[in-house]
C-alpha cells in the first residue's frame, strides 16, 4: 500500500499548529489573538509566526482594532481558508473510508 | 498518511472546533443576568423571608439554582442560534469542573443549619464558605473557558477570605442575617453584574 496516498494534502494546513489554528477558526466567525493563544496553549511568538504563514497563504485574515481600549488583533478564516480546510477534511475522511473499504469487518 | 493518523487528526480537529465554540459563547449576557438575579434577590430578601438561618440558607440556594438555570438556558440558546450542538465534550468538561465545589456548597447547608440554629453563626459561616467554594468552582471551569473566568474565580475566593476575616474581627458590627444578605448581594449579585457589564463594555470596544 502506498504510504502517502494523498501527496496533495495542503502542506500549509497540514502542519500540526497551523491545523489547530485553522480548526479553531473554522468553528468561530472570529477569534482574538489572545483567545486563540489561550485556547491552543501556544506562545505569542509561535502563534504569530504560524499566523503569518497562514496569512501569506491567504487562508487567514488579521485585523487590528484601534479603539480606546487596548489594541486587539482579530483572526478570521478567509473564504479561501475555509475551502482549503474543507478540502483537507475531505482528504482525511477519504483516507479513513478507504481503509474501511479495504479492511474486512471482524 | 495512514488511516490511524487521519482518524486521530479528525478527532483532534473536532475537539478543537468544539472547544472554540465553548470559548466564544458570549458571557456578558450570562453574567449580567445572574448578577441581576443575585442583586434583586438580595435586596428583596429582608422583605420576602423571615430572619432565621434556615430561611437564609435555603433562600440563597434557590437563588443560586435560579442563576444556574438562567446561565444554562442562555448558553443553550446561544448554541442553538449558532446552529451548533450544546452538550459537547468541552461543555461537559466545564460542567464537571463546576460540579464538585458546587455540590459541596449545597451539601454543607443541611448539617450547618441543623448544628447552628442561631442566625448569627450562619451569617458568619455560610457566605465566606460559599464564596470560596464558588470561586474554586469557577476557577476550575476557567481552564476550559476564556482566561478571565479564572481571575473571576480568584475574585470570589479572595472575597470569601476577606468576608471570613471581617466576620472574625471582634471589633466589627454584631453579625446578623441582614449582614449576611448584604454580603451575598454585593459579592454574588454585584460581582456577576460588574463582570457582566465589564464584558459588555469590552466586547463593544473590541467590535469598534
Amino acid at each position: 500500500m502506498n504510504p502517502e496516498p494523498f501527496p496533495n494534502l495542503d502542506r500549509v494546513i497540514h502542519e500540526k499548529a497551523r491545523l489547530a489554528i485553522v480548526s479553531a477558526l473554522s468553528a468561530a466567525p472570529s477569534l482574538t489573538f489572545t483567545d486563540l493563544r489561550n485556547l491552543l496553549g501556544m506562545t505569542d511568538g509561535n502563534l504569530t509566526s504560524h499566523l503569518r504563514i497562514l496569512q501569506e497563504a491567504g487562508l487567514v485574515a488579521l485585523s487590528k482594532s484601534t479603539g480606546e481600549a487596548r489594541p486587539q488583533t482579530t483572526c478570521v478564516l478567509t473564504e479561501c481558508g475555509r475551502g482549503a480546510f474543507t478540502e483537507y477534511l475531505g482528504h482525511l475522511e477519504q483516507i479513513v473510508s478507504q481503509f474501511r473499504k479495504t479492511t474486512p469487518a471482524p | 498518511m495512514d488511516h490511524n493518523t487521519a482518524r486521530e487528526q479528525l478527532e483532534t480537529i473536532r475537539t478543537l472546533m468544539e472547544r472554540a465554540s465553548v470559548y466564544r459563547r458570549a458571557l456578558a449576557p450570562v453574567m449580567t443576568s445572574v448578577g441581576l438575579i443575585g442583586t434583586v434577590a438580595g435586596l428583596a430578601a429582608p422583605l420576602l423571608i423571615p430572619d432565621n438561618a434556615r430561611s437564609f440558607a435555603f433562600y440563597w440556594l434557590a437563588v443560586g439554582l435560579a442563576g444556574a438555570a438562567t446561565a444554562f438556558l442562555l448558553m443553550r440558546r446561544q448554541a442553538f442560534a449558532a446552529g451548533e450542538p450544546f452538550w459537547t465534550p468541552p461543555a461537559r468538561r466545564v460542567a464537571s469542573a463546576l460540579l464538585p465545589a458546587l455540590f459541596a456548597g449545597t451539601a454543607v447547608v443541611g448539617p450547618l443549619v441543623n448544628i447552628h440554629q442561631e442566625g448569627a453563626m450562619i451569617a458568619v459561616a455560610l457566605p465566606p464558605l460559599w464564596l470560596v467554594l464558588y470561586g474554586c468552582s469557577v476557577h476550575s471551569a476557567g481552564f476550559f473557558m476564556p482566561r478571565g473566568m479564572r481571575l473571576f474565580g480568584w475574585g470570589f475566593v479572595i472575597a470569601g477570605l476577606l468576608s471570613a476575616l471581617s466576620a472574625a474581627n471582634p471589633h466589627q458590627i454584631e453579625p446578623s442575617i441582614r449582614m449576611a444578605h448584604a454580603v451575598m448581594t454585593v459579592t454574588f449579585g454585584g460581582g456577576h453584574l460588574a463582570y457582566g457589564l465589564y464584558l459588555r463594555w469590552t466586547e463593544k470596544k473590541s467590535s469598534v
